[in-house]
């Protein structure tokens, strides 16, 4: 069973075998309370892990900036299951909303 | 019988409503009117033709008797020919001006090219006619047509090539990666999806006048700092978030992310300039022309898509916000790239040549943008003899490499360059070499620029 500790506005994966540390954000205070109509943007280690991830959950998208390896993955339950308990996945960020710097606040 | 009428420009309050053209049949014009405290033009049956509530402006046709009468009332109003004066200006527009451009630059920034990760840019727009190269959507269900405007504007101040207004690099090219949907939004997918096609063009600076919660450890500030790994200066609006403390969200937060904010016409900071630090680090890392109410930033309007500023006329609006400032520091690389084919030295000479307005370091990071000194110090550069060794420079030549190096070792070099680095004994630019060397990590490199 994972455990997650609450760090300010993280949640924080925690003596969980098998699994690196996992950072969760945007408000949710652990792996159920992942909204499920948005993306999630998984931060990973190894093309292995992304294949891993490939069988086990919905992945839209893989993006290697050479040293960063985003695996987007869809808003559904399954998928938000295995991004919790696949081993090399360093990182869970949950997709959010950017906005054109136009005018004043 | 009705006598002449003109545009006028009405100031008020601000109101959460933009663009709204209407009659004053338009309940969401009314109520902006009304949060604007200008609800008198109704009652003064004045014609209304744009609402810019986030601007606290309204643009209406009058004539001068109703002018007169609105003055009478204690409103604030300015004749159109007014407003056009903010931005043009007898010479240059004060924009460029200040930041130490001119028309007799040895260099325009021929042969290189600029992301701008946008809403999309209009390649038929005033000063931007043959100068986009390459657009590509990256939004579902929306093509590479900017139908927002902002990409437009942004796109202008960096390369736009017309002698009425103009932009900073007049011959650089324009590669348009369209992320943001026609209401100004997007997620963080689409701007990966930018940011990743971005590397893998032969692009020499991104800009990206955008942003979002997050830090320096934020998806998209973590893939813009992969840009410079390859090569490519990423450029980002600090935001407009200011002016409290902590306010610089993602990308600008990534360490080797140049982060811009805004100056106003008085070379002072803008309320809204957003201010750092970002966890630790400090942002932004200078500050451009970002205009206020008191002196906009003349950029072009897309064809078909209405003004997101006052519009000046079919060519052109006025803009303001730090988006605007970052388009110049954008230009400015691209013309030190071209001089120096080094994006690590273009960002290192604009940081090295910023003016020190006097601000704190967490409103103005090094300070405004001066592209004449920067040209300048890159020919100081190029006129000196072959420098020494870059290890020998910061005084290593004599330690083995740091890669080969125990993990205690390795981490009291690092903690050493760290010290050499804020002490200003070494540059960004060496660190960096250092990095391209093998000789330190990424994760080293950005543990020591903190």
């Amino acid at each position: 069973m994972t455990s997650y500790i609450k760090s300010g506005d993280k949640y924080v994966a925690k003596d969980a075998e098998g699994l690196d540390v996992v950072v969760v954000e945007n408000g949710a205070t652990g792996p159920e309370e992942i909204p499920l109509d948005r993306r999630l943007i998984l931060t990973v280690e190894g093309a292995e892990v992304v294949e891993r991830l490939k069988e086990r959950c919905k992945v839209l998208d893989v993006l290697d900036f050479g040293g960063e390896v985003f695996v987007v993955i869809a808003p559904d339950p399954q998928s938000v299951k295995a991004a919790f308990s696949t081993p090399g996945v360093k990182r869970v960020d949950v997709e959010k909303v950017y906005r054109l710097y136009e005018g004043e606040r | 019988m009705r006598g002449s009428v003109k545009h006028y420009i009405v100031y008020g309050g601000f109101a959460p409503v933009m663009r709204v053209l209407t009659g004053l049949n338009d309940r969401a014009a009314l109520t902006a009117l009304e949060m604007m405290g200008l609800d008198a033009l109704v009652r003064e049956s004045v014609e209304v033709v744009d609402v810019y509530g986030e601007w606290g402006l309204v643009v209406v046709k009058m004539e001068e008797k109703e002018y007169r009468r609105l003055l009478s009332m204690g409103i604030r109003a300015e004749p159109e020919r007014e407003y056009r004066l903010v931005g043009a200006g007898a010479g240059l527009p004060w924009n460029l001006a200040m930041i130490g451009w001119s028309r007799d630059l040895p260099y325009t920034g021929r042969g290189v090219a600029i992301a701008v990760v946008d809403s999309g840019v209009d390649p038929g727009a005033c000063g931007l006619e043959g100068r986009v190269v390459y657009a590509k959507s990256f939004v579902p269900g929306e093509g590479p047509e900017d139908l927002h405007g902002h990409g437009t504007a942004v796109a202008y101040v960096a390369v736009g090539a017309d002698d009425k207004y103009g932009g900073v690099a007049r011959d650089a090219k324009v590669v348009s990666l369209k992320a943001f949907f026609k209401n100004g939004t997007s997620l963080d997918p689409f701007i990966l999806r930018a940011l990743h096609e971005a590397l893998n063009l032969d692009v020499a600076v991104v800009n990206m006048s955008f942003g979002g919660p997050g830090g320096p450890d934020a998806p998209v500030s973590r893939a813009a700092n992969m840009l410079m790994a390859r090569g490519k200066l990423p450029v980002a609006a600090a935001g407009n978030e200011g002016p409290e403390r902590g306010t610089v969200g993602a990308p600008a937060a990534g360490e080797l992310v140049v982060a811009v904010g805004a100056v106003n016409k008085q070379k002072k900071i803008t309320d809204y300039s957003s201010r750092g630090p970002a966890d630790g680090l400090t942002k932004p890392d200078l500050v451009a022309p970002g205009g206020d109410r008191g002196g906009l930033i003349v950029s072009a309007r897309p064809r078909g898509v209405p003004p997101i500023g006052p519009p000046v006329d079919d060519c052109y609006m006025g803009m303001m916000g730090t988006s605007f400032a970052a388009p110049h520091v954008s230009g400015a690389a691209a013309l030190l790239y071209e001089a120096a084919k080094s994006a690590t030295v273009a960002r290192d000479v604009i940081l090295n040549t910023a003016e020190d307005l006097g601000e704190p370091k967490e409103a103005q990071g090094r300070g405004l943008l001066r592209i004449d000194r920067a040209l300048g110090r890159i020919r100081e550069t190029n006129q000196r003899p072959e420098t020494a060794p870059l290890l020998g420079l910061i005084g290593l030549a004599a330690v083995p490499l740091i890669g080969i190096l125990s993990a205690a070792a390795r981490e009291a070099k690092v903690e050493r360059l760290r010290t050499l680095y804020r002490t200003g004994q070494i540059t960004y630019i060496q660190l960096y070499t250092l990095y391209q060397r093998g000789e330190i990590t990424l994760e080293e490199l950005n543990k020591i620029l903190r």
